[in-house]
């Protein structure tokens, strides 16, 4: 018995070991590095003090909020775009496969391309203002590019992050049978209690994967922040490339740290929500729009 | 009284036309079995009386209320899937109540129809279940119990129990039968299998290339065929095409055959079309007849128990027998004959 995990484990070494390996490296070295040990340069001394000071500092918090605001909202955005286009999709018809590998198109560009793709449109003299312009909704050019509340930046995540929910939600909803939903539609179930009671159970586990790639994707995002989102605010990667210019390499440690977590907790609570709001036809579901409107007016 | 009429249902798919002319009445706790090979149309036609395929012509009436423009889930009829299309992420109690939800049915009501269905279908072990927990029988239970639960008017069986294995399916078939008598249901099951047919219907309506064939209780349809197709479709006969037909006194004709001169009783007139005689193989009575005796050798025996299948050449033409009799040897030559009252004209389609 023991030979053949030990023989098992032989097989994966040379794939996943090595990832794991990796993975195991990089998050100790930060870890230690965020605590004052295994430093690059000086003596190594157990410390929470970069800790400390990284609490105390807005930028960090604000960046903080920032990258969950364009992990969450990038993920909504391409959860919502992608599902009524893969129902769309979901039984062929003359032109449905170029339409789906235009659709998809975005896994193919890198997001640094996408991104200055994006401000030759949205730029001072970009298509969007000329086109404003001709049709003489505004005399001057408007300034679209590093805007205030980052809706380029999470136009371009979720032009970039949809197709791949796509991709996921597709596969889920054409595994779904006809038959399944017209028994459904037999026994009463109108559009979109079909959607809510059928569809979208069946598909918790794509819709749920999607989620947290997605989620980890943009809130991880560099290129596109760097590009064209706001001057004022980093986002938390921004933030530790920014310390490790500087030489400050256990401040970008304790940022790189706090990637690490707020990707892994954001992950597992994405996951938990969906689960939680959508497992179960709307009738069986634990949570139930009146106990949500009954939580609002309580807090009201 | 008549629960459901269809009339004139035409439907194409591009060059082909699945059903042509089609008209269906039912009465109340009637049980129908549309029966016919693959590509006929008669899942088609179920299809239409649900609401899930919309006619190129024609009218569906429930109750007398034109339906034809109501969608599936407006609709009081409930579908058996040959799939049995259970959802997979709800266990066999929120499947059975699903309709009781959906179609929005007050708590006291719902709570004694669920009951009532469980007990009937014997399912109260198998409430905490997922349906890939359940084996092939119980999953039809669970879809029938789906199905009936809500009450509705019509229930449809599209082919149930085709997945189902040859002991399983004699079961399940009798226990679709018990429920639809106990719950009082009109029920049009569709099915390619005659035995099927003719052991679960009230009335069998026997389809060809989107047409009725024959539409009669399973004893008329099997006694008495009309056309070559229901003689052949439903249960084995000897056919033999024929020529030279001479009215005999009383009713009597007399034609002749590939296997020679025979007599038979026709009241009607005959028509261009009656161009074929039938006879079921237990018909033949092996030994002393007087009319129509026929001789031939065996070449094939079959014994079944309860009988004997014999396929015997006349003059190169083989028919097949089916004899309670025993002791018969590979071309041995017998003497049979056959009733002129149980030799039936047909008509070509």
């Amino acid at each position: 018995m023991l030979a053949k995990y030990l023989f098992i484990i032989l097989c994966l070494i040379p794939g996943l070991g090595i990832i794991l390996a990796l993975i195991g490296f990089v998050t100790y070295i930060v870890i230690m590095q965020s605590i004052g040990l295994n430093n690059l340069f000086g003596e190594d001394e157990f410390t929470i003090k970069f800790w400390d000071k990284i609490f105390a500092r807005k930028s960090y918090n604000r960046s903080v909020r920032y990258s969950l605001y364009i992990g969450t909202f990038s993920t909504i955005f391409s959860i919502l775009i992608a599902y009524p286009i893969a129902l769309w999709l979901r039984k062929p018809f003359r032109g449905s496969l170029f339409i789906s590998s235009i659709l998809k198109a975005p896994l193919l560009v890198h997001g640094l391309v996408a991104a200055f793709l994006f401000l030759n449109v949205i730029e001072y003299h970009g298509l969007v203002n000329q086109l404003l312009q001709y049709l003489n909704f505004t005399d001057q050019p408007i300034r679209m590019r590093n805007d205030r509340n980052a809706f380029g930046v999470l136009f371009l995540q979720t032009w970039k992050n949809m197709p791949f929910a796509l991709l996921l939600l597709a596969g889920a909803l054409q595994s779904i049978s006809d038959d399944t939903l017209d028994a459904a539609r037999d026994l009463g179930a109108s559009l979109y209690r079909r959607f809510i009671d059928i569809i979208i159970p069946l598909t918790i586990s794509a819709m749920t994967a999607a989620a947290i790639i997605i989620f980890i994707g943009a809130f991880a995002d560099f290129t596109f922040q760097k590009i064209a989102g706001p001057r004022n605010t980093f986002s938390l990667s921004q933030l530790m490339v920014e310390y490790r210019g500087r030489g400050k390499w256990n401040e970008a440690a304790t940022v790189g740290v706090t990637l690490i977590v707020l990707s892994f907790f954001g992950a597992v609570l994405v996951a938990f929500i969906i689960n939680k709001l959508f497992k179960y036809p709307g009738w069986l579901s634990p949570v139930k729009m009146k106990n949500i409107k009954s939580i609002i007016t309580r807090q009201k | 009284m008549s629960i459901l009429k269809v009339k004139n249902l035409f439907k194409s798919y591009g060059k082909i036309e699945v059903l042509k002319n089609f008209s269906l009445d039912i009465d109340s706790t009637e049980f129908v079995s549309l029966l016919g090979p693959s590509g006929c149309g008669k899942t088609t036609v179920l299809k239409i009386i649900s609401g899930f395929i919309s006619p190129d012509k024609g009218t569906v009436f429930i109750e007398d209320i034109d339906v034809s423009n109501t969608p599936p889930e407006k609709r009081n009829t409930a579908m058996c899937f040959q799939s049995y299309a259970l959802f997979p992420h709800l266990t066999v109690e929120d499947n059975i109540k699903f309709g009781l939800y959906e179609k929005k049915i007050p708590k006291n009501k719902s709570k004694d129809l669920f009951e009532e269905a469980i007990e009937h279908l014997s399912l109260s072990q198998e409430l905490g279940k997922y349906p890939n927990e359940l084996s092939g029988g119980q999953q039809q239970r669970v879809a029938l119990g789906r199905a009936l639960v809500t009450r509705p008017k019509i229930i449809l069986f599209d082919e149930p129990l085709s997945n189902l294995d040859a002991i399983l399916r004699g079961t399940v078939r009798n226990e679709i039968k018990r429920i639809q008598s106990e719950f009082k249901l009109t029920a049009i099951y569709v099915t390619h299998d005659q035995s099927e047919a003719l052991s679960i219907s009230d009335r069998v309506l026997l389809m060809k290339e989107g047409e009725i064939n024959q539409i009669d209780t399973p004893e008329k349809i099997y006694d008495n065929p009309i056309s070559y197709f229901s003689a052949s479709f439903v249960g084995i006969s000897n056919i033999h095409h024929f020529k030279n037909p001479k009215k005999l006194e009383n009713n009597f004709i007399e034609v002749d055959t590939n296997v020679g001169k025979l007599k038979l009783f026709y009241k009607n007139n005959l028509t261009d079309k009656n161009i074929y005689v039938s006879w079921r193989p237990e018909k033949a009575e092996v030994g002393e007849q007087r009319e129509n005796t026929l001789f031939g050798r065996i070449k094939s025996i079959a014994f079944q128990g309860a009988f004997t299948e014999l396929e015997v050449a006349i003059k190169n033409i083989k028919i097949k027998i089916i004899t309670q009799k025993r002791g018969f040897k590979i071309n041995e030559e017998i003497k049979f004959g056959i009733k002129p009252e149980n030799l039936l004209v047909l008509e070509q389609s």
